[in-house]
């Protein structure tokens, strides 16, 4: 056939010559994406250009080259055997416009002038930083305490890297900043061991989803958040598993991913789970075998007492709902389900539950609200009582996290730094509470609240040590305090009120540096060096909870980092040297600079690292030589997997008890029932919950954050706030890019659109009792009527206009934690609240004002 | 000559701009620009709670009746042998705009709607394919809801439907792309949204109801919700952007 539309003579070669020159010189790197979030660890490719800086990225391409459409062109059995490409998501693919910032950091700075947006800032060296740094931290501990710097920290530990070296150790904090609920739902109930990384086996590797028979997901909005688990239940989907999926609102997993979507009122999952629970027992569709044999048995008894509404001898103070059954009938008027559905759901769950196993996961989300601990809890026996646990096919814990025993790689972390020093750690406060220790304390002192009040507040024992915090380093966690959390006002005046506050960040867009008095500028992981940003290992990645655990990368990130940025540990290290600490704390790299400490992490550490693993680990037989592996093109090594884990094989398949006082699940706390929870500490990471709003047995109360409560007359929307494809957590907000990919809205449901009057792309207020976002309106039928979207992680830009509820300006971005307070209403703390009853009202667009410029001018 | 083409399995596709994003680093195309080069373009059907989100991977689909081609008076618009890619020469391109008048899918993209901007396209990317790589948004899918290969092998492997649901047919042009339309949802358990609509609506005995009648949650008014139907050409650049975008952010 000749081509009607064929290029004149020499067009084709001139047109093409520009479309090639672009990348024709690019100096390819290997990195991995491996910011906190799905954990999957996906592989990076770096283009470098002749100017040094990223030009593009790509992904994966080291098996099944050039297979788009992977599946179609392997056996089914690759992806049985975790042999498919670590193809990197949106996400990933950002992080060049996270290096090539416009406001990226660039220099060490010191805040001059008073805090907050428009703060100025000045340029300082970094020995001036550090040194200032070194001594504050000094002179803090000296002046209030050993317990008076906050580094962070959580799951009974600290990120204070140096405060165990020095007499008086460190602050820990218990709870976790993302699942504390289900967290504690696993350990009472299944008994984590203290050490959690090396030896809680939380997940389900996802093969798990091809042998299951039916996968009903409460609320795990797979596609939005785990990129990998995403494909392999879409192929699970395309075997003809059906995936139901309960959620307020018709996400991409609801569209794609679910055979059937069951809207829900949000934070009544446990109504829903207890009438699930109700049918199972009184239609005997539990697993009476796997009860007999792994569920401590008068606890079941307790339970199935409470499910029932039977009328026990036993009953736990306050537990008045127990005498009521937990009909569908009863559920439906709480969960928006109706009971004919929530029936057939429990018998289909039944039924197919005793032909083979069933997926049934809760995320994390669902838990993540006033009473939350209770619903993971419930969430358990739903999952136990008919068997699926421990088994192929089924999930792993709630809390789906950790890895199976012995290291997936190299660990080369112990090369370059010792862990926690002589003088240890103290467990005082709430992972999230910095900001409650910060403003109460002087309350406490004052005797305006008392002693015990502030221990609830914080999460600290009465009995036990208080902190005293009077500086805050953020320095390896660098976590973004003016959007990650609930109560961001409150927040931001700890940061106001606290005496000295270190951050290091990578981006002048975010708010949190206005507060900080010195701002660090950081090297980024995975583009300009080898550090991965997992804080578990140093060069090697592979993440806790990735899809499989058959693969690392070694990353060793080619990109020029600006001039005066810093590698993380290059910073740790030199304020070691300047407390006087580094010969017992990092030895082997004490006296190297930046450039050193790089090239010793990829060449020494790493070696050695990778050396040992080939050494002892079953996994390395076909491993390729050290000098071979760094030779690679794409530097990631992955083996075939002979089999897949499921968390508790060990003690449903082997025997092996469950870490509780009774060897076996317990769905009854004996602990809780005996114990003043304002003083006791519960669990392997020692919580301090300070009040006893917590039963042995989980049980439902109207939250006083949920659709019915009487608070809803003044803000009538429950708001949740789901994750973002465009973002890690915070991480990205700033990008242009993903500016031009997505509007900053609110979802409005068509009813409550119109009954407020307000049409799509209209600008509306949003408040709450702590806070106020002004934003654009997105009206669709895709969200439960009564209910709005907010998605997390947008980051602060204030308009010029301060009010009572927003002192530092209105946020103009639409910044979810502005309107969800730090107010637990009684509740035992850890809970990391990610939703609010908030009201949504039309503005005029004259009213509208636009941000103000907070970026701080460091002058060059 | 060949003709090489585009699969897109909508039932995959999670609309999570990976691809766009891919396309944008690729060929460098700065934040805040109007042109994309692969616009996912998404629209909404259907009533709560039974509703169907639609998803499009919207870009030059390189067609073996490149109309775009016969409509510019400059000869600035070619298709090359190897892989039948439609490609734009800018030194010949005056801006005139006959070729996003011609195109049935809006793919050609401007900076600026001012008369002259030069227009640019999807070339297939062909500094890939020269290399044995392919387009970067194909290898870019984390669920793998796209691919790309002779169009006769892709025709094979995944059938013959030249357009989804509300496309334009495209009888005219034959766009070298095969498609495969979104999966039906169904119950796997009874579900009466009508009993469902009267229990959201419920806050209990004391407090006001959510909303009134069930026509308050499921009924629709022209320009109430966003992205009510796929506009594959839009009025204006700022349009075609907003057009692109998704509220997944």
């Amino acid at each position: 056939m000749t081509n009607k539309w064929a290029p004149e003579e020499g067009q084709l070669e001139r047109v093409t010559a520009k479309i090639v020159e672009r990348h024709a010189e690019d100096e390819i790197f290997t990195g991995a994406c491996s910011k906190n979030g799905c954990w999957d660890v996906c592989l990076l490719k770096g283009h470098v250009g002749k100017d040094g800086k990223v030009n593009a990225i790509e992904t994966d391409n080291s098996i099944h080259p050039n297979c788009g459409r992977e599946d179609e062109y392997c056996d089914f059995d690759d992806f049985v055997k975790g042999m498919y490409q670590k193809r990197a998501c949106t996400r990933g693919r950002l992080l060049r416009s996270d290096v090539e910032s416009p406001t990226r950091i660039t220099q060490p700075m010191r805040r001059v002038g008073p805090k907050g947006p428009g703060a100025t800032f000045e340029p300082i060296s970094w020995d001036e930083a550090l040194d200032e740094i070194a001594r504050m931290y000094s002179e803090t501990r000296e002046k209030y305490g050993p317990l008076s710097v906050y580094c962070d920290g959580m799951m009974g530990k600290s990120w204070d890297p140096w405060g165990s070296y020095l007499p008086g150790g460190a602050v820990a904090c218990w709870g976790e900043d993302s699942y504390e609920s289900t967290n504690f739902a696993d350990d009472i109930m299944y008994g984590h061991s203290a050490d959690w990384i090396d030896q809680v086996d939380g997940i389900a590797e996802m093969q798990t989803f091809f042998d299951s028979k039916l996968i009903i997901l409460f609320g795990l909005d797979t596609a939005n958040n785990f990129t990998e688990r995403t494909y392999y239940q879409m192929l699970a989907k395309e075997k003809g598993i059906p995936i139901i999926y309960i959620d307020p609102r018709f996400s991409w997993t609801a569209q794609a991913i679910a055979t059937q979507w069951i809207p829900i009122k949000p934070g009544t999952d446990i109504a829903l789970i207890f009438a699930m629970t109700y049918v199972l027992i009184e239609e005997d569709l539990v697993d009476h075998e796997f009860i007999e044999k792994f569920v401590e048995p008068e606890g079941y008894r307790k339970y199935v007492d409470m499910i029932m509404g039977n009328e026990p001898e036993w009953y736990c103070q306050g537990m008045a709902s127990m005498e009521e059954p937990k009909t569908p009938e009863w559920a439906e008027q709480i969960c928006g389900i109706p009971a004919e559905t929530i029936r057939e759901l429990a018998r289909l769950y039944g039924k197919t539950s005793q032909e083979g196993p069933v997926y049934i996961r809760m995320i994390w989300a669902a838990t993540r609200a006033i009473y939350g601990k209770d619903t993971a809890r419930a969430f358990n026996v739903l999952q136990t009582i008919c068997g699926n646990f421990g088994k192929k096919g089924c999930a792993g814990n709630g809390t789906g996290f950790g890895r199976r025993k012995g290291t997936h790689a190299p660990y080369s972390l112990m090369h370059v730094a010792n862990g926690t020093g002589p003088y240890g750690e103290t467990i005082c406060m709430e992972a999230e509470a910095y900001n409650k220790a910060v403003l109460l304390h002087p309350k406490m002192e004052s005797g305006e609240i008392t002693k015990e009040e502030y221990c609830y507040e914080i999460g600290c024992s009465a009995t036990g040590p208080m902190p005293n915090i009077h500086m805050i380093c953020d320095i390896p966690s660098n976590r973004n305090l003016a959007a990650g959390w609930y109560g961001v006002n409150e927040r931001l005046e700890s940061l106001r009120q606290v005496d000295y506050f270190v951050y290091m960040h990578w981006n002048l867009k975010n708010a949190t540096c206005c507060y900080a008095d010195i701002v660090l500028p950081q090297t980024s992981s995975s583009m300009e060096s080898p550090w991965n940003s997992l804080v578990y290992n140093l060069s090697f990645c592979n993440g806790i909870n990735p899809g499989t655990h058959n693969h690392f990368i070694l990353g060793d990130g080619k990109s020029k980092a600006p001039e005066n940025t810093r590698y993380t540990w290059w910073i740790v290290k030199e304020i070691a040297v300047r407390l006087g600490i580094a010969d017992e704390f990092c030895p082997n790299i004490k006296d190297m600079d930046n450039d050193e400490l790089e090239e010793f992490i990829i060449k020494d550490a790493s070696r050695i690292a990778y050396e040992a693993w080939c050494g002892y680990s079953p996994n390395a037989k076909n491993a390729p030589t050290w000098e071979e592996f760094m030779a690679q093109e794409e530097r990631i090594f992955r083996w075939p997997m002979e089999d897949y884990f499921v968390y508790g094989m060990r003690q449903v398949q082997e025997g092996v008890p469950f870490n509780t006082k009774s060897g076996k699940i317990e769905y009854y706390n004996e602990f809780i029932a005996d114990h003043d929870m304002r003083k006791a500490k519960i669990g392997a990471s020692q919580r301090q919950l300070g009040c006893n709003d917590i039963k042995a047995l989980p049980f439902y109360r109207k939250s006083p954050q949920g659709m019915q409560s009487p608070r809803t007359k003044q803000f009538p929307l429950y708001m949740i706030t789901p994750h973002s494809p465009y973002r890690q957590h915070t991480a990205f907000d700033h990008s242009d890019w993903v500016r031009d990919e997505h509007r900053a809205s609110i979802w409005l449901s068509v009813a409550d659109a119109k009954a407020r009057g307000i049409k799509d792309g209209d600008p509306v207020r949003v408040f709450s009792d702590c806070g106020e976002v002004q934003v654009t309106a997105y009206v669709t039928s895709r969200v439960t009527p009564g209910v709005t979207v907010l998605p997390f992680g947008r980051w602060y830009e204030p308009n010029s206009v301060k009010t009572d509820l927003m002192p530092d300006g209105i946020d103009t971005r639409g910044d979810c934690n502005f309107l969800i307070s730090d107010d637990h209403y009684g509740d035992v703390k850890g809970s990391i609240l990610c939703n609010a009853l908030v009201q949504v009202e039309k503005l005029s667009p004259a009213t509208l004002i636009a941000n103000v410029s907070q970026f701080i001018q460091g002058e060059e | 000559m060949n003709q090489y083409g585009f699969f897109f399995d909508q039932s995959r596709c999670t609309n999570c701009h990976a691809c766009s994003i891919a396309c944008r680093d690729w060929n460098d195309i700065k934040g805040g620009s109007p042109v994309k080069l692969l616009r996912m373009m998404q629209w909404e059907k259907g009533n709560f709670p039974n509703l169907r989100m639609h998803v499009l991977f919207a870009t030059c689909y390189h067609c073996e009746v490149p109309v775009c081609a016969d409509a510019c008076e400059h000869k600035a618009i070619f298709k090359e042998d190897k892989y039948g890619a439609v490609l734009v020469d800018p030194d010949l391109c005056e801006g005139d705009r006959n070729c996003w008048k011609a195109c049935p899918y809006g793919a050609p993209a401007y900076e600026d709607d001012a008369p002259g901007t030069p227009m640019q396209k999807c070339n297939m990317c062909y500094d890939k394919l020269e290399i044995g790589e392919l387009p970067i948004c194909v290898s870019s899918c984390p669920q793998r809801a796209l691919d790309f290969g002779p169009l006769e092998e892709m025709i094979e492997r995944y059938g013959e439907c030249r357009a989804l649901e509300d496309m334009p047919s495209g009888d005219a042009v034959k766009p070298a792309a095969v498609f495969k339309p979104m999966h039906e949802h169904r119950q796997v358990v009874p579900y009466d949204a009508g009993r469902a609509l009267e229990l959201l609506a419920d806050r209990g005995e004391y407090l006001d109801s959510v909303f009134g009648v069930a026509e308050d949650a499921t009924e629709v008014y022209e320009g109430l919700v966003g992205y009510d139907k796929l506009v594959m050409k839009a009025s204006s650049v700022a349009e075609t952007l907003a057009r692109s975008k998704n509220e997944e952010g």
